[in-house]
């Protein structure tokens, strides 16, 4: 069931694969606990490659494509557990594309330079994106920003797209990390890497330009990470998946191998259709929506299908591992919480099927 | 929301349990307690000083038959003794295989002189086991174990591999199944051991579990055992095993369950005040029905218990009824540890050891609740054995 792919995007996603060969689950045991968590010059060779600016207008010095080459990309980095949050920094270099002028910092985010990362979540049970209770306000002559953020990805990053609500409604704005006034904290999480509460106290920010056919740019954006994280998360699932069908394959009990016992086979194959389903959904998705237009209901539906069975498809690689998969030395267990964080950020299953409730007309 | 309704266990373990409660006010204050939290959350659940504690006022061996020095509670009364002390979280990791699946065996199989030397020291606290049963060709198929013991004069010579030993690096003793007869058919040829850990030739090589405790390997190159910590008679093991096994599995249900409500607990706690969108969470009607849904599973998994330990009790051994047991409540337990991520939101991540993780090891309940579905034999054994023997299929 492979998506049907042009020769242009067959040739991304192999120069993608080839990128996430040198990374993989070794690479991720390593960085563990590590501050920033990653290779800065991984990130820097991404952006030679072009994936940092892969939705940024090729007149503004980026590739100009879409979202199922963004998906393409971040699929390959979910396969091999990357570790450079090259969603984050693509999704947020063409947030600062889209304003008429060419905005100073983009540049340098296209070329993993500088790290920007969005810094959108408030809560820790999804936000209404345009909603934001971060204030911006204009003081002195110059925009300030204040309010916290939390579960920020801001190990390693120069400067965060702060959404915050303005006195004409919600904006985007870009707040430098070494501004007066911005105070980072680190804890953190089960999958090794940190998580940051970003407290911005009347901290200088700059406005960032929406897309000209949308009204916020806080909410595209929004809707922007949560279908990157689903592609990646489909990688997660599909790469463990692969490891587990191969143990089965291999693993002998009783005299026989583990996968032609029937209660595994059919474990596996309802794993199988999980992933399959949340394979067809990023990409149908990614070929049937702009970057910066995307259906809010699809973005909201994909990130709770992909978060969900993520979940249950590791755990389930896990079981049919037995004790070997629950051992810290093997790798299926890092999926398992890769797939934890992923499934997490911008918003759990429970909080996007809550907004998509919220935002269902349902009275008569 | 309320915490969970004691469950009524009948009137002598209600009493019982209160008694064990007055203790663990006494000597599980929240000064222990906040220490113990403060420890690497590794290091949690064992703890050679509170077992001799326990020891000293008798609350090891409390099911354990008078004669063998224990107060010969009844397994309802067993049940609602580890239901409490792993409600409380104190920590019991220490004696607790060496209290159940090696006393019990000792008990059936023991000679005058090796209850004589183990007991005694084990109600006291002061003889820690890990279990050494599995390898890496036999997990589920234990009975292919090849961990090689031969006779030597009055010594048994071991060699070969265990893994996975739950507490294999901080115990005393292992408790070690070993192959006897390599000629006989597999489950004919297996004998049981008790080694010290500390014998030359073992060597031990620990490592992190995927839900942060650790376990250990253990290699075994001509380590010398006296003849005299054979238990059972040699080539006899597989029954010396399983009957200790039939025998604990009540038990270890009942910590699964405690573990199940001490975490539902928490988790209707943190429901009290949360507050999502500037709504009360608990008000939210999906977050109701699941709380509600899992209330009543952990009703039904307690049920079981009960039965099993009423089977037990009428003298009988509960085998499928056992495994249904062990299934419905290590799922019970995924789904709350499901429940809880959802409900927490990206607070859930945040690790076991992270300051300020709310409610302590919220996360790990989830990478917890999938050991409950591996150890002890995986579920789908579990379901082979409830379809095979329970149902009566065909195999
Ligand atoms: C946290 C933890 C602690 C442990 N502590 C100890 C300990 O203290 N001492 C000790 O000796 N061991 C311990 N174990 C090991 C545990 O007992 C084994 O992991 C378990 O018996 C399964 O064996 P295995 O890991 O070799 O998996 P395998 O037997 O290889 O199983 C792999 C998969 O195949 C399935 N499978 C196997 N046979 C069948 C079948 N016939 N039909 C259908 N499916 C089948 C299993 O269900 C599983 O999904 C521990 C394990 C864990 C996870």
């Amino acid at each position: 069931m492979d998506v049907r792919l042009t020769s242009e995007q067959s040739l991304l996603r192999d120069s993608a694969a080839k990128f996430v060969a040198a990374a993989g689950p070794k690479v991720a045991r390593g960085f563990r606990g590590q501050s920033p968590g990653f290779a800065p010059a991984r990130l820097r060779e991404a952006g030679e490659l072009g994936w940092l600016g892969i939705l940024v207008p090729e007149a503004n010095g980026g590739l100009g494509l879409g979202l199922t080459e963004l998906a393409l990309v971040l699929q390959q980095a979910g396969r091999g557990l990357v570790c450079e949050p090259i969603g984050l920094a693509a999704i947020s270099a063409a947030a600062l594309a889209q304003g008429p002028k060419l905005h100073p910092m983009l540049e340098r985010a296209m070329s993993g330079a500088a790290l920007i990362v969005p810094a959108l979540q408030e809560g820790a049970h999804g936000d209404e994106p345009s909603a934001p209770r971060t204030r911006l306000a204009r003081s002195q002559g110059s925009l300030r920003v204040t309010g916290r953020k939390m579960f920020v990805c801001a190990g390693g990053a120069d400067g965060f797209l702060v959404s915050a609500m303005g006195p004409d409604g919600p904006v985007l704005c870009l707040v430098e990390r070494d501004a007066p006034g911005c105070m980072l904290a680190a804890t953190q999480t089960v999958d090794g890497r940190s998580l940051f509460t970003l407290d911005l106290a009347d901290t200088p920010a700059n406005l960032v330009s929406p897309h000209p056919g949308s009204r916020d740019a806080a909410e595209t954006l929004h809707h922007l990470a949560l279908i990157a994280l689903s592609a990646e998360l489909l990688g997660v699932m599909e790469r463990a998946q692969e490891i587990t069908f191969d143990y089965l394959r291999i693993r002998k009990q009783f005299g026989k191998l583990i996968g032609s016992f029937q209660a595994l086979q059919h474990q596996a194959v309802n794993i199988y259709i999980r992933t399959e389903a949340v394979r067809s959904l990023v990409f149908q998705i990614a070929a049937n929506n702009e970057p910066f237009g995307i259906d809010p209901a699809l973005a909201i539906a994909v990130k709770a299908k992909a978060s969900e069975d993520a979940l249950v498809v590791t755990q389930t690689c896990i079981q049919l591992h037995g004790g070997i998969g629950f051992t810290d030395e093997h790798d299926i267990g890092l999926y398992l919480k890769r797939a934890m964080l992923l499934s997490s950020l911008f918003g759990n299953v429970a909080a996007q099927r809550r907004r998509y409730a919220a935002g269902m007309n349902l009275s008569a | 929301m309320a915490t969970l309704p004691a469950h009524d266990m009948g009137s002598a373990a209600n009493a019982f349990r209160a008694e064990v409660r007055t203790w663990l006010a006494k000597n599980w204050t929240p000064e222990n307690q906040a220490a113990h939290r403060r420890k690497p959350f590794k290091e949690r659940g064992w703890d050679a000083e509170f077992s001799k504690l326990m020891g000293r006022d008798g609350w090891i061996g409390v099911g354990w038959p008078r004669k063998f020095g224990g107060q010969g509670c009844s397994v309802t009364e067993q049940l609602a003794f580890v239901t409490e002390m792993a409600n409380s979280g104190a920590p019991v990791q220490a004696h607790s295989t060496g209290e159940s699946i090696v006393a019990q065996a000792l008990f059936k199989h023991g000679t005058q002189e090796q209850q004589d030397e183990w007991l005694p020291a084990i109600r006291r606290g002061e003889r820690s086991f890990a279990l050494g049963y599995s390898e890496p060709e036999a997990g589920s198929d234990l009975a292919a174990l090849r961990t090689r013991a031969v006779r030597d004069g009055d010594h048994w010579v071991v060699n070969g591999q265990k893994l996975w030993s739950t507490g294999g690096d901080k115990a005393e003793y292992i408790w070690l199944a070993v192959r006897t007869d390599p000629e006989a058919k597999k489950h004919a040829g297996i004998s049981v051991l008790i080694v010290d850990l500390h014998s030359p030739g073992v060597t031990l090589r620990p490592s992190l579990a995927l839900y942060g405790k650790t376990f250990s390997a253990q290699f075994y190159d001509n380590v010398r055992v006296p003849a005299t910590n054979m238990v059972g008679a040699v080539n006899d093991g597989w029954k010396v095993i399983t009957d200790a096994l039939a025998a604990e599995r009540v038990m270890i249900g009942g910590t699964r369950m405690a573990g199940i409500e001490r975490a539902f607990d928490r988790l209707t706690e943190y429901l009290k005040t949360a507050v999502v969108g500037g709504k009360a969470l608990r008000n939210d009607p999906v977050v109701r029905d699941r709380i509600g849904a899992l209330a009543a599973d952990i009703e039904i998994a307690r049920q079981f218990q009960m039965r099993n330990s009423r089977l037990i009790e009428q003298g009988k051994v509960p085998l499928h009824e056992a495994a249904v047991g062990k299934v419905f409540a290590s799922e019970l337990q995924e789904r709350l540890g499901q429940a809880a991520l959802d409900i927490l939101g990206t607070r859930g991540l945040l690790s076991e050891d992270a300051e300020g993780a709310p409610l302590g090891e919220m996360e790990q309940l989830l990478r917890h609740s999938i050991m409950g579905m591996i150890g002890g034999g995986t579920n789908e054994i579990q379901r082979n054995v409830i379809a095979q023997r329970g149902l009566d299929l065909p195999r």
